[in-house]
């Protein structure tokens, strides 16, 4: 068993992937290493079925109940047959009370390929001002931000858009994703980076309208689906009966939350990973270890020499890499690097330059500023021959946009197509607003039975749609990130600590940005049946975005890891998942995400690092 | 066959740890003290139950899951495993091959068999030349000799397996007044389509199909799950049926439970739903405290039932989906596998 590599990662999503397919084929010897399982499509290996299903109870499992002594012990929790079990691993946060609950928001998927493997696939890129909010709102007038808070904790990455945009064009190609350039207000230096999209679903045609009435340049929302030949990976479309590829078979329902048993869906397995795994050139050069889980790391005067994991019997190991990238979501990196340190004196002054009361380790925890609007069509239409959405805009990312409503950021806003398109997913998600709470408002709205059952389904299925905005939260040290004092995971191991509220401008951000979700179903011809955002939830939802925490800057005082991702007093970590972003991007930042880690790559590579 | 890294894939997530108090036992008394079943993860999923990769000889893949069974030696000190059950020769043990990982053995022996649908097997495992049931798997019973062997059910199993024919009688009852089948425009539907059932079996288009009941299979969902995935609450069933059974006697006296009238169970129904823990006269809550909480139990569990995948005992011969076909654009049947659907790329 080989225990020496140029780079070991540990996390095989949208972080760690792309790293690993640039080294391995720049010729050096990598390991992935995942905590999660190598679930796989079908005909992998040839003649296999799917690990993945086309099941709604592969989505939301079977109730289980919380054990773990906190504040919401004994309640119900779903979660999908990917996502970690409460019970063995949990997330606890602090809700406005004061008490601490588990919770399943804030995981992405425990597999290979992480999070990219039961995403939506919407694969935004961010604006030029997203990367520049310090610089943007310095001269700036804004409302809700009495304190000034929102200019004095603003900061611009250490990249430009431009420094980033090649990545971004690299990103596209080589994950597989489909798309329209026309219409977006971003820069593309290249013309031919998306895959063609499919046909739209006629429901969003509601949502197109909409934006359109309002004035707003609306686009194809860009997803990570392949819908022609994919060459660098080698996946091919189905074939229909006469041989024509049949791109449209994609569209399912069995999208958002579910992994994709054709590999249509771009996770970073079938799109980076497998294709190495194949690559007779990379050879041995590649190593993938499933099944594994990292339970610290070790350092010797500023390198990380060692990488403690346990194997998938649960037996120590470790395993040494000149380069080692942490890129296990934000959460976890950030808590794995906590874990670390408390083995080690020497690792902790590093990791936090300095004591640790002063640490900006786990500070500036983001997630999204993200709601919006629902309503019923009329009529009605096939929503499970969909993917996750069809239209979007960047409207209200414009500087004449937030020049009028006082706001430091943008979104990107665009239409949820396959949301409660099959019929388990509209009873479990029936007024829910998040996993922690899905089936209660069904299970107890106790009328609908019989008549009323299908007056209910009348009234909702296959008539629903609604429109989502996803923001910049404002960046506040207090949201954070640390070790829960006192519960501990299956491993004995302490489990993450999440303390996280809005700011009130935060509050009048989603305010403005529901209201215009609201108005594009109105002018579309919706019933509106609802708006509003996450702010008003008083668990402060984590969401399932999992941003900054370990933010990059020009400045070690002011950041965890210098603009290339590498922790500032190590020679040789690196952290590349969303924990990076001192800002999280009026968009989805998956895309993002794999972009910066191309482009660390292309450091690692071109700057001689290893 | 499934290969090692399949193994491993289905099983470290669950069963590895080192933490072994009992974080899985929900509290509902559904495991003794120390059985090992509560230390782990959803011990429910052992042995895996999974679509089938090669039939046996000439026999198609739809007929068939793939078992695998799973035997953890975490501390290394067993040579040999294998499984002898009702799915094959009771006299032909089978042996479970030691799991390796990057060419070294794991904690994990296993062996993956094809075993056919819609059937319940008993089984146990032979460690070291002992007889033993499942440590892992909790679904267990004591047979006619009095020993106790380990239980697995394949897919689109219709056998009850943990409720009595009079529990899920009284529970189809509940589904056709949760559901919406007992309607004017699911009656039509379902009178339609059992007889379209009828007449493609006849011509032997179909295999095996025939009515379950109005409720679109949902009670033999209940009895499915409460076997398996969600164990934990077959004591809720058990008491509350039992409470219903005898109300209903009260109410109804001139009939079983099961036949009582509409009226009967309509009035039940709403009395549970009254309220924060419902107000069912007649109900003893030092037995149960909330028959609102039951109510909701079911309610979560009828939906699922009607709807999901036929292979979880529910929405047989996919009747809960075809009636929502019949009022609504949903052309499920593109995206699933054959011979459920229509797919020609999905295989499941």
């Amino acid at each position: 068993m080989r225990t020496e590599f140029d780079i070991v990662i540990i996390g095989s999503g949208a972080g760690g992937s792309p790293i690993a397919y640039e080294l391995a084929r720049a010729g050096k010897s990598v390991l992935v290493l995942e905590k999660g399982p190598l679930l796989r499509p079908q005909d992998d290996p040839p003649g296999a079925p799917s690990d993945y299903k086309r099941d709604e109870l592969f989505a939301t499992g079977p109730e289980k109940r919380l054990t773990i002594d906190v504040g919401n012990r004994g309640s119900s929790i779903f979660s999908s047959h990917i996502e970690p079990d409460l019970n063995d691993e949990p997330h606890i946060y602090r809700e406005p009370g004061g008490n601490d609950y588990a919770t399943i928001e804030g995981y992405t998927a425990q597999a290979v390929g992480g999070g990219t493997q039961l995403y939506g696939a919407v694969s935004l890129r961010f604006t030029k001002t997203d990367l520049q909010l310090k610089s943007f709102n310095d001269s700036r007038t804004l409302k809700a931000d009495p304190n000034g808070e929102v200019k004095r904790e603003s900061r611009d990455w250490p990249i430009s858009y431009s420094d980033l945009e090649p990545f971004y064009c690299k990103a596209e190609k080589l994950v597989g994703i489909n798309g329209q350039q026309d219409g977006q207000e971003k820069r593309f230096s290249q013309n031919d980076t998306y895959q063609k999209p499919l046909s739209p679903n006629p429901i969003s045609q509601f949502a197109a309208t909409g934006m359109k009435d309002k004035g707003m340049k609306v686009y194809r929302t860009p997803l990570a689906v392949i819908t022609e030949d994919h060459s660098s990976s080698g996946r091919k479309i189905p074939r229909d009966a006469n041989g024509d590829a049949a791109p449209e078979v994609a569209k399912t329902g069995f999208v958002n939350r579910y992994g994709c048993p054709l590999g249509l869906k771009s996770n970073t397995y079938v799109a980076l990973l497998r294709p190495l795994m194949n690559d007779a050139d990379v050879g041995n050069n590649f190593e993938l270890r499933a099944n594994c889980v990292v339970t610290h790391l070790s350092q010797q005067n500023g390198k990380v020499d060692r990488v403690h994991y346990l194997d998938p019997s649960g037996k120590e190991r470790e395993v040494k890499g000149k380069i080692v990238v942490v890129a296990c979501s934000a959460i976890e990196s950030v808590r794995l690097l906590l874990l670390s340190a408390e083995h080690d004196a020497a690792f902790a002054k590093r990791l936090h330059q300095g004591s640790e009361s002063d640490s900006i380790i786990g500070k500036y925890f983001l997630t999204h500023a993200f709601g919006g609007a629902e309503g019923n069509v009329p009529g009605v239409f096939d929503k499970s021959l969909s993917l996750d959405s069809d239209y979007a805009t960047d409207f209200c990312a414009l500087p004449e946009f937030l020049d009028e409503h006082g706001l430091w950021a943008g979104a990107a806003i665009y239409n949820n197509t396959s949301d409660q398109a099959l019929p388990i997913s509209m009873g479990r998600t029936h007024r829910s607003q998040d996993l922690d709470t899905i089936w209660n408002s069904y299970v107890n709205e106790s009328d609908i039975t019989g008549e009323g059952f299908l007056n209910w389904l009348h009234g909702n299925f296959q008539r629903g749609l609604s429109v989502s905005f996803m923001a910049n939260q404002v960046p506040m040290r207090s949201n954070r990130i640390e070790l829960h004092p006192r519960v501990t995971d299956k491993w004995g191991r302490r489990v993450a600590y999440i303390l996280k509220g809005w700011h009130e401008h935060d509050l009048h951000l989603m305010n403005v940005m529901a209201e215009q979700c609201r108005d594009i179903l109105d002018k579309g011809g919706v019933a509106i049946e609802g708006h509003g955002h996450v702010g008003n939830d008083a668990r402060a939802r984590i969401a399932n975005h999992i941003l900054g925490g370990m933010r990059f800057g020009i400045d070690p005082s002011d950041s965890a890891l210098d603009p290339n991702c590498r922790a500032w007093r190590f020679d040789n970590l690196y952290v590349t998942d969303g924990s990076f972003m001192p800002t999280s991007g009026g968009a989805n930042p998956t895309l993002t995400i794999q972009a910066n880690s191309f482009r660390i790559a292309s450091h690692l590579i071109n700057d001689g690092v290893v | 066959m499934r290969d090692d890294q399949y193994v491993l894939n289905h099983c470290t997530a669950y069963l590895a740890r080192r933490d072994q108090t009992p974080r899985h036992d929900f509290g509902y008394g559904h495991y003794q003290v120390g059985d090992i079943g509560a230390r782990v993860r959803e011990a429910w999923r052992f042995p895996i139950v999974d679509s089938c990769a090669v039939a046996p000889g000439n026999g198609s893949v739809f007929e068939f899951n793939d078992v695998t069974f799973v035997y953890p030696d975490f501390e290394m000190q067993h040579g040999s495993v294998s499984v002898v059950g009702t799915f094959d020769r009771l006299y032909k043990p089978i042996n479970l091959n030691r799991i390796n990982f990057l060419g070294e053995p794991t904690a994990y022996f296993a062996v993956t068999i094809p075993v056919p649908k819609r059937s319940v097997f008993h089984y146990r495992l032979i460690v070291d030349g002992e007889f033993v049931v499942d440590q892992i798997n909790p679904q267990r019973d004591r047979l006619d000799n009095g020993e106790v062997w380990s239980r697995f059910f394949t897919w689109e199993c219709t056998s009850p397996v943990v409720l009595q024919r009079w529990q899920l009688r009284i529970l189809e009852r509940f589904c056709d007044h949760i559901l919406p089948f007992r309607t004017k425009q699911g009656e039509r539907f379902f009178s339609w389509y059992y007889k379209h059932l009828a007449e493609e079996a006849k011509a032997g288009a179909i295999r095996g199909s025939f009515r379950i009941d109005d409720s679109a299979g949902a009670a033999n969902y209940i009895d499915k799950i409460l076997a398996k995935e969600e164990r934990h609450h077959l004591g809720d069933y058990n008491i509350c049926l039992k409470q219903l059974g005898r109300i209903i006697r009260d109410r109804d006296p001139d009939f079983e439970p099961e036949n009582a009238s509409e009226k009967t169970y309509v009035d039940l129904y709403n009395e549970m739903a009254t309220g924060p823990i419902g107000e069912v006269v007649g109900w003893n809550l030092s037995e149960y405290g909330s028959p609102r909480h039951f109510l909701n139990l079911l309610r979560r569990h009828a939906f699922t039932g009607a709807f999901s995948h036929p292979k979880y005992g529910g929405n047989l011969t996919t009747a809960g989906w075809q009636f929502l076909k019949s009022r609504f654009p949903f052309e499920w049947h593109q995206s699933l596998e054959q011979p459920v659907g229509t797919s020609t790329n999905y295989r499941g």
